[in-house]
């Protein structure tokens, strides 16, 4: 791997100990992946934002970064945390002890305290063609995909080398050759789509290819959907669809690979995966989750009349980042969803199956990212979350 | 009979198989595995036909691990806590296992050997609980087969 004067020098460990570690780290990641040489980045954006008790090992870490007087040299933000401050119930506080300890590190290594799983829509939006070293696989999806910026999958940890160094391996996604579609998958289901559900047999169907979708109308909060979905069934970080997304827009047919397969998504295929996904066990959610990814304002704003003011008969949460919250302030959706008891929040749930939680809730969502990540999957359509939340199911 | 591989993270390794030839989904499968005393170092995705197998001081052979970024940290966690195979042995590595064999080298100062590519079927050779010797060496790996 090709490295410059500042980077060797920064390699024989001459800012420090824990510099020297962070861009051997990176080096060897690199040249694992096959990376010819690091190149400067616009931004991060970390996923470790949980300060959960099982990982002490990521403690001590940054604590000798931050001992040492280490800062993020690019623009950082952080993925969604498990709750928000003075928002804790009693087994976040076992499970999360550690919480008020990392977010008071992240913040002394210059970390923006932006918690969010679309940090493009908080205050961290990459343009077209921009690098940058994002982990959180339904951001990376999102960055790739809609805003035509380009980075990798980063693992967590490697994000932390990554914004220490303001640099990212170059290989993968970051090359415009390793960003072809390795299947063309044309969808012939009838909309309305679920987005979630169709990113999820998606996901499964191009097993680790990049695809390009055709016959698909969708939005950017669709594609945050579908791509979240895609990404856990195992994507590949960036997906095409015809007409609409940045690159095949502006390749048109270039951007299928030469030996691309064809593939196609029927009713059937998508109803399929409904009922695999339907889980078994007690079918009574203690809890409503929407906004897995974070919801957009918009997504907020349709979700909203469907509660009516009606109040909710099982705790609902209404999930989307700090800026888009601030947006709802005195607006009618906000006003609906305090009528309904609805709480708008800025968490992510996911947490809630990582940790060791003596009461995870039993959370029905329409996200198959979150339902997948669930000890009790209760992935559920829209409607039908909003019927159970209201209790007229 | 020795079977040469590439080398993703330096070190070597002897044990006992487990193998699947199922993709591992990394977070999915480690949730549980650092939370709860009985379940330390088990896969424990539900979904997985490795459910319920402790792999501590095992050699994990796998076509591939995916998911979540956050995979990296936990499974450089059980390194850390010595709770973590002894090896892992994959058809294509991806940015999971280099990440956590780069960190465990440099954060942890400890070897924790990643190859892939190996230029044989293991699959089709191996069954869980043979016995196989690992060597990731900078210029290239092999695995040996007692």
């Amino acid at each position: 791997m090709h490295l410059t004067p500042e980077e060797q020098h920064i390699l024989n460990g001459g800012e420090g100990r824990c510099l020297q570690k962070a861009a051997r780290a990176l080096v060897d990641y690199g040249r694992a992946m096959g990376a010819d040489c690091l190149v400067p980045v616009r931004s991060v954006h970390l996923v470790i934002s949980g300060g959960t008790v099982v990982l002490p090992g990521l403690f001590r870490i940054l604590h000798d970064l931050a001992a040492e007087g280490h800062q993020v040299r690019v623009p950082t933000t952080l993925n969604a945390r498990p709750f928000e401050p003075g928002a804790a119930c009693l087994s976040d506080r076992i499970a999360f002890a550690r919480q008020a300890e990392l977010e008071k590190l992240l913040a002394v290594l210059g970390c923006q305290p932006l918690y969010s799983c679309t940090p493009y829509l908080n205050g961290n939006c990459p343009s077209q063609g921009q690098l940058v070293a994002w982990a959180e696989s339904s951001a990376v999806c999102y960055a790739n995909s809609v805003l035509g910026a380009r980075t990798n999958p980063t693992p967590g940890l490697i994000d932390l080398c990554c914004a220490l160094l303001g640099k990212t391996p170059r290989f993968g996604l970051l090359l415009e050759q390793n960003r072809l579609a390795g299947c063309l998958i044309e969808v012939r289901a009838k909309p309305p789509l679920d987005f979630s559900l169709l990113g999820y047999v998606v996901g499964r169907l191009a097993a680790g290819r990049i695809p390009l979708l055709v016959g698909l109308e969708a939005t950017p909060d669709d594609l945050k959907n579908l791509g979240a979905a895609a990404e856990i069934a195992g994507g590949a970080g960036l997906l095409h669809v015809a007409g609409l997304t940045p690159e095949a827009a502006a390749l048109g047919d270039q951007v299928l690979a030469a030996d691309y397969e064809r593939l196609t998504v029927t009713d059937h295929d998508l109803a399929a995966a409904r009922d695999s996904l339907r889980g078994t066990g007690d079918q009574r959610p203690t809890q409503v989750v929407f906004g897995c990814p974070h919801l957009s304002l918009g997504e907020v704003e349709a979700i909203a009349p469907r509660f009516g003011g009606r109040p909710v008969k099982v705790p609902t949460w209404v999930l989307c980042c700090e800026q888009v919250r601030q947006a709802l302030k005195d607006t009618e959706a906000e006003r609906l969803l305090a009528a309904s008891s609805a709480q708008v929040r800025s968490l992510c749930p996911v947490f809630y199956h990582d940790a060791p939680h003596l009461l995870a809730p039993r959370m029905m969502t329409p996200s198959v990212k979150l339902a997948r990540h669930s000890a009790y999957p209760l992935y559920r359509p829209l409607d039908e979350c909003v019927a159970t939340a209201l209790g007229e199911s | 009979m020795e079977i040469p591989a590439r080398t993703v993270s330096c070190g070597t390794a002897r044990g006992r198989v487990v193998v699947s030839a199922q993709p591992l989904n990394l977070l999915v499968a480690l949730k549980a595995s650092l939370a709860w005393w009985h379940r330390l170092g088990m896969i424990g995705d539900a979904d997985h036909d490795l459910f319920g197998v402790r792999t501590t001081g095992r050699i994990l052979v796998l076509p591939t691990l995916y998911g979540s970024t956050m995979g990296a940290p936990m499974l450089l966690e059980l390194v850390r806590k010595r709770l973590a195979p002894r090896a892992l042995i994959l058809q294509d590595a991806g940015s999971l296992a280099a990440a956590v064999g780069a960190l465990a080298h440099a954060w942890l100062e400890r070897p924790f050997p990643v190859v892939d590519r190996p230029q044989d079927d293991l699959w089709a050779r191996l069954k869980t609980g043979d016995l196989v010797v690992v060597s990731a060496q900078p210029d290239g790996a092999v695995i040996t087969i007692p």
